[in-house]
């Protein structure tokens, strides 16, 4: 793992946050799922990518200065075939260049399994250090702000507490006959970023928050869909 | 809305004539139309030209479905089409289902093909649900909630008796946790939240003009900017259901309770000369308690009980008797029940035990029967008794209580009786009535609201209670008392998930507390979350004035608390009032430089008396100020008595200018706290030691009060 060589190449690159591919990189480092995914430049290579990944995939736009990629249509998922493939990188590319960001190439990803959404995060809170937090998705973070903190380190019991804590954890436990998250692995998942070894303790003062949203859960994975490092503001030239 | 009730009334005599208990989907159908409930569009073809002109006049897409008596299972046999896009689609699907069900059954009969407007749940549509249930409690009760998830597992659902009125559908609307999500979250399209009422009131209507609909559920009910549609509609349907709840008038309940709780004259069944017997305690508890009324004591063996004439049945006293307490065992209460119809006694006082709570339903159905033979009215059983002081009335086995005031309490137990008891004396709170109401076969807490609703000596009513036997009748008599004077009540068993059987979503939702919070709400109640709030509530909430407006401030000496007392008043829902510019700087003409001005005004600590007088004045003279919250800190300057006088006289010099504002105080300090807050008490400012939560939950209280009886400002 090279975290401060990222984050120096984020910072002399003027951007606030590690890319999309970098962050996932460091996540796979610490025993996070992620999807299998291929770096391509042009519609060509996205198909061949697509042929080499063998199934749905997402097609995701990379670009140094745009965060919120689904935002201005930077993002198309559930692609079934070459074909659709190559008109998303179409797509993507014009709504992306025509919103005034740049497009150094796409990310081609395979399609997570259904789950649940989870968020996990951290930040570097001045009073407590370094902080972790669970969620679920959608509107129980967004409205019912649904979520639980710990203080890194944390251990298995803490994690199986923070999720108990949840008022949406019925969902993640198959309530109304849907998906079981399986709580060994979101537990594997906490303690491996906000364990005495895990990501997050090891993360330097520079990057202050961290989200991985989603992370998604069923009962066999749980892969970290999509994940963003914040750099702090003084670290970076924007 | 006009609605069409001969058409229900046609599925319903249908329904219940071939012994049905729930409707088929196109009976509800039907019965959703007669209301103006929108259902999705549908429409039977009987060609594919016939299916495409129909698909054009729902909307696509549309759902396909073969119309075959002989098919059941349609999605087997190959007949249902979802997801149809287009014209052209919907000719291929016609084709395509109905040559499957041939294929799948030669011999069957092809009436049509069903033609549906298809809707989903999407980022502008949301899925809600609206029911209804007949609650055993309160009756027709409606449901509102998001639906999917959120109603299942975070139970986020309010309810309201049936019918309502157009504003109680949209304050549910409204009133759900989740109510932010309607308006539109993340660039979502707002749902028009008043098509969401309208099917609310629609379903309110149609339950309580046919009360046999004992459940309805329209789940999902998917709600949009451009209006609401139940996609699905289940009713279940049950003729005890509708079955009307035996109730006393107004004036019948007005004629008893008068003379109940004015007797002019008792007859003690079972009375005693025997110390430590309850027909001996009885005894001298109504001649100690100073009752000028006649007693008369009921024994067969004695000539004289505590120094009163004795009789050996009811039936030989002479005059006319208003009430008989009992203090007899319950296997005797039938017979000398039936002598007190007999002599038109009006209330029985049913003090014993070993009725309905020790499994002796029977014993008390008898002794309702008999009461209700002779129109006696039963108090009880299993009570302690009950206490009327204007009247110095004690007809119970306790102590007499002599603190006479405005505060009427009842308690379905006995201990929370004592616990009234108890701190009545302590705190020296004046007391109308304390009534103790036990297994309620008869008397209960909508007859007591209704007699203090007209009596001039009660002001405010607290109750404690477990359940309610006719929820309908209290909350309709509580919305109505409580306009003129505060209910406040403690609603035992908050926590008891109660699981009943229920068929529907809405009935399992219903069986939690969420059905007594939000209808108690609903009925201009206060409820107070535990034993020691109800009576601070009914101690407090009378000797503040009403306010006139929703601008509270805070006075602290105490930094501490007044960030303390902050949290407290949001947590209470009252607002702390943004401090105009020109009263700012008349405060901080009170206060040193480096005090912080502002809301809450910061005098700090070490100020003189003179402190707190200037700027309590100030907040009392100013109109645009509506309630004081007062945070003391103990110093030598500003001893407890001093500050506890001296905010008295200054209430009290404002009082006689006519300006009358609540003023509630936190006290922190040493011991001498304490007899600093039982003197602002005594001078009408409701104060406590070391809590900077209870002065504000008081105040909290009388806000919520006032806000729901229309008197507030």
């Amino acid at each position: 793992m090279k975290l401060p060589e990222h984050v120096v190449d984020a910072h002399w690159q003027g951007r606030g946050h590690l890319t999309e591919t970098v962050a996932k990189q460091v996540l796979n480092d610490y025993g996070i799922a992620v999807p299998r995914s291929v770096v391509a430049a042009d519609s060509r290579q996205v198909v061949a990518a697509f042929e080499s990944l063998g199934g749905p995939v997402a097609v995701k736009v990379i670009s140094s200065d745009l965060v919120h990629k689904s935002d201005v249509g930077g993002v198309e998922v559930d692609i079934a075939t070459p074909e659709a493939a190559r008109r998303a990188t179409t797509t993507i590319a014009a709504a992306v260049s025509d919103s005034g960001y740049k497009v150094d190439g796409f990310l081609v990803e395979e399609m997570v399994p259904r789950g649940h959404e989870v968020v996990v995060g951290s930040v570097l809170d001045p009073r407590f250090g370094r902080l972790i937090m669970i969620g679920l998705g959608g509107i129980f973070i967004e409205v019912l702000e649904d979520v639980a903190f710990g203080i890194c380190p944390i251990t298995e019991v803490d994690a199986r507490v923070m999720l108990h804590e949840l008022r949406g954890y019925p969902l993640l436990a198959g309530a109304r006959g849907g998906v079981v998250a399986s709580e060994p692995l979101l537990v594997d998942v906490l303690v491996k970023l906000g364990g005495e070894d895990g990501l997050f303790l090891s993360l330097p003062d520079e990057i202050t928050e961290v989200d991985i949203n989603p992370l998604i859960a069923s009962d066999r994975t749980a892969v970290a869909a999509d994940a963003r490092f914040v750099l702090s503001d003084r670290n970076s030239h924007d | 809305m006009t609605y069409d009730r001969g058409a229900v009334q046609g599925v319903l005599d249908k329904a219940v004539g071939e012994g049905r208990t729930s409707l088929s989907a196109p009976e509800a159908k039907m019965v959703a139309d007669a209301y103006g409930i929108p259902t999705p569009g549908e429409g039977l073809a009987t060609s594919p030209d016939g299916a495409v002109s129909l698909a054009e006049e729902i909307g696509f897409p549309v759902v396909l479905k073969i119309v075959s008596p002989e098919i059941l299972h349609k999605t087997d046999a190959g007949g249902v089409l979802v997801g149809v896009e287009d014209a052209e689609a919907v000719a291929k699907g016609y084709d395509e289902i109905v040559r499957n069900a041939k294929a799948h059954n030669a011999d069957a009969t092809i009436t049509g093909v069903q033609v549906q407007q298809m809707l989903t749940p999407g980022r502008d549509v949301q899925e809600v649900i609206i029911g209804s249930v007949t609650d055993p409690t309160f009756g027709k009760v409606v449901a509102f909630g998001l639906g999917g998830v959120l109603v299942e597992v975070l139970k986020d659902v309010t309810f309201r008796l049936a019918p309502t009125t157009a504003e109680e559908a949209r304050s549910m609307v409204d009133g759900i946790q989740a109510a932010e999500i309607l308006d539109g979250v993340r660039g979502a399209e707002a749902v028009d939240k008043d098509a969401v009422a309208g099917v609310i009131k629609s379903l309110s209507d149609l339950v309580h003009d046919f009360p046999q609909l004992a459940e309805v559920d329209l789940n999902p009910v998917l709600a949009g900017k451009d209006g609401s549609t139940a996609v699905d509609v289940r009713i279940l349907v049950d003729e005890k259901a509708a079955e009307p709840v035996e109730r006393f008038t107004q004036e019948e309940i007005i004629a008893s309770m008068n003379r109940i709780m004015r007797p002019r004259s008792i007859a003690v069944i079972g009375a005693s000369n025997e110390e430590g017997k309850i027909g001996n305690s009885v005894m001298k508890n109504l001649i100690n308690g100073g009752y000028q009324g006649d007693i008369y004591p009921i024994n067969p063996k004695a000539d004289e009980v505590v120094g009163k004439k004795a009789y050996s049945s009811i039936k030989e006293v002479s005059a006319d008797v208003d009430v008989a307490v009992f203090a007899v065992p319950a296997k005797f209460v039938a017979g000398a029940l039936e002598e007190c119809g007999t002599k038109g006694v009006a209330g029985a006082i049913l003090i014993p035990s070993g009725f309905a709570e020790t499994g002796n339903q029977d014993l008390q159905d008898q002794a309702v029967a008999i009461a209700r033979k002779y129109g006696v009215r039963i108090l009880g059983p299993n009570i302690y008794g009950y206490y009327y002081t204007p009247e110095n009335l004690c007809a119970t086995f306790c102590t007499p209580y002599d603190v006479k005031g405005g505060v009427a309490l009842s308690s379905q137990s006995g201990g929370i009786g004592m616990a009234i008891l108890g701190f009545s004396r302590s705190t020296k709170m004046g007391v109308s009535a304390i009534v103790g109401v036990g297994n309620k076969s008869d008397i209960d807490e909508d007859d007591l609201l209704t007699f203090f609703e007209g009596d001039d000596n009660t002001n405010i009513i607290a109750m404690h209670l477990e359940d309610l036997k006719d929820g309908r009748a209290f909350a309709e008599t509580a919305q109505r008392v409580s306009k003129k004077k505060p209910v406040v009540v403690l609603k035992a068993g908050r926590t008891d998930m109660g699981a009943r059987a229920a068929s529907s979503h809405t009935g399992a939702l219903a069986g939690n507390d969420k059905v007594y919070d939000d209808i108690l709400r609903q009925s201009g109640v206060v409820r107070a979350p535990g034993l020691n709030e109800m009576l601070q509530y009914a101690r407090g909430l009378p000797l503040l004035p009403t306010p006139k407006g929703e601008n509270v401030i805070i006075i602290t000496g105490a930094g501490g608390s007044g960030v303390l007392l902050s949290d407290a008043c949001v947590d209470n829902d009252l607002t702390l009032m943004s401090m105009p510019p020109d009263l700012d700087e008349a405060f901080k003409k009170y206060i040193p430089p480096f005090g912080a001005s502002g809301n809450p005004v910061d005098i700090t600590g070490g100020e003189p008396p003179s402190t707190y007088r200037n700027t309590i004045a100030l907040g009392l003279e100013d109109d645009r100020i509506h309630a004081l919250v007062l945070g003391y800190w103990h110093t030598i300057v500003t001893p407890p008595m001093v500050f506890a006088k001296l905010v008295a006289e200054v209430v009290e010099e404002y009082r006689q200018k006519g300006i009358e504002k609540p003023v509630v105080a936190s006290l922190s300090g040493d011991v001498e706290v304490e007899e600093a807050s039982q003197y602002l008490f005594e001078h009408g400012v409701v104060g406590y030691p070391y809590t900077t939560e209870l002065p504000v939950q008081v105040l909290g209280a009388k806000y919520h009060w006032a806000r729901n009886a229309g008197s507030l400002g």
